[in-house]
């Protein structure tokens, strides 16, 4: 089932980051209100979406065809999980930019947060929408690099030596996930993941231990990215931003006193 | 399968790199290394020997003729262009680092614990 719906959620963040420098050279004040609205709308498509049908829906961008059985170009995927995930990412968002309306008038710089505010939004969007392995890599860069401004955001010394871990850290992490898309690939000779996992499942040789192998890489990839439990330490507290869409984040006290 | 060994050898150079120096600039470069045995690795995924670039010219040409596979190279093309954007921001806050602390090692930037 087709559902247009789902390019905007990635379409409208980015049309908001980029019209954001223009927008606020006709009215300084009207920036904030663009990303607050522009968040709301994605939020209430996201409710819409979360109590419409339940069947999966899929987004063909260019409204490629499949090739005898092969899917060709990208396509936007909606299940259960993407979602609620979207819900999430939106719902937080939103209450982000409205916070952000009046917290950021005491700063500099005010249309540079919003513009890798929303290009942070739209990565999100699309990584947890995106229906094959090398959209969620590019998408997870465009998250990453917006949250690695981010956190230099005040460029005060601890900031930018926060961010410069956090880049090094984020940088191998991006590597190893690229790195387990490379070998899927050599592999199962697909990107799609509906297709990945049908090639996996028809095929007649075991490849058990080269999953393992690439479950490896892609796991230590995501983990160190997200900052997951086992690879959290050593990494400087870059919570202020990053709001993450999976992973788990756990507190330590002695990391707090940085950022915050 | 000597040059994925090769290439993997390429990549625990640079891991080890940036695990064991102590100056931003080197890290830098060390994470550049892994960059490019990636790249290599893709590229030698969609490598078939003897076979020519994925431009059709003619359907008789293509009869015959080996293609290599164009996708590999299109994901490089972009992790590339990716790369860039790391690399230049990383310098970016290379160089803020060495204004703010007046050093390239890492062992005397360490305000934070992290």
């Amino acid at each position: 089932m087709e559902n247009h719906a789902l390019i905007f959620f990635i379409v409208l963040p980015f049309l908001a980051a980029f019209s954001i420098p223009l927008v606020s050279l006709a009215s300084e004040k009207a920036k904030a209100y663009v990303v607050a609205i522009v968040s709301l709308v994605l939020m209430v498509l996201s409710v819409q979406g979360l109590f419409g049908s339940a069947e999966t829906t899929i987004y063909a961008v260019g409204g490629w065809k499949p090739v005898d059985n092969i899917p060709i170009g990208i396509h936007l995927v909606s299940d259960g999980l993407s979602r609620f995930m979207l819900l999430i990412v939106n719902a937080m968002a939103f209450f982000c930019a409205v916070f952000a309306i009046d917290y950021i008038k005491n700063y500099t710089g005010q249309k540079y947060f919003f513009t890798l505010f929303c290009l942070q939004l739209a990565g999100l969007n699309g990584a947890v929408l995106a229906g094959d392995m090398f959209n969620l890599f590019v998408f997870m860069e465009v998250t990453a690099k917006a949250s690695y401004a981010l956190v230099a955001f005040g460029v005060k010394k601890t900031e930018i030596e926060a961010s410069f871990k956090y880049q090094v850290m984020g940088g191998l992490a991006s590597l190893f996930l690229l790195f387990g898309i490379a070998m899927l690939y050599w592999m199962t000779s697909t990107l799609n993941m509906a297709d990945i996992s049908m090639v996996l499942s028809n095929s007649e040789i075991d490849h058990s231990n080269t999953l393992r192998f690439i479950q490896l890489f892609l796991l230590a990839g995501i983990g160190i990215k997200k900052q997951a439990i086992t690879f959290y330490k050593g990494l400087p507290a870059v919570v202020t931003c990053w709001w993450v869409t999976n992973g788990i984040r756990t507190h330590d006290p002695q990391n707090h006193n940085l950022m915050l | 399968m000597t040059l994925y060994i090769l290439c993997f050898i390429l990549f625990l150079v640079g891991l080890y790199g940036l695990l064991i120096s102590r100056n931003i600039i080197k890290i830098v470069i060390s994470l550049t290394i892994v960059e490019i045995s990636i790249f290599l690795l893709l590229i030698m995924v969609g490598y078939i020997s003897d076979g020519i670039a994925p431009v059709v010219f003619d359907a008789q040409i293509l009869e015959n003729q080996a293609v290599v596979d164009p996708l590999p190279q299109t994901m490089v093309l972009t992790a590339i262009v990716i790369a860039l954007a790391t690399n230049s921001m990383i310098l970016t806050m290379a160089i803020r680092l060495y204004k703010k602390y007046g050093t390239f090692d890492v062992h005397e930037i360490s305000k934070l614990k992290g």
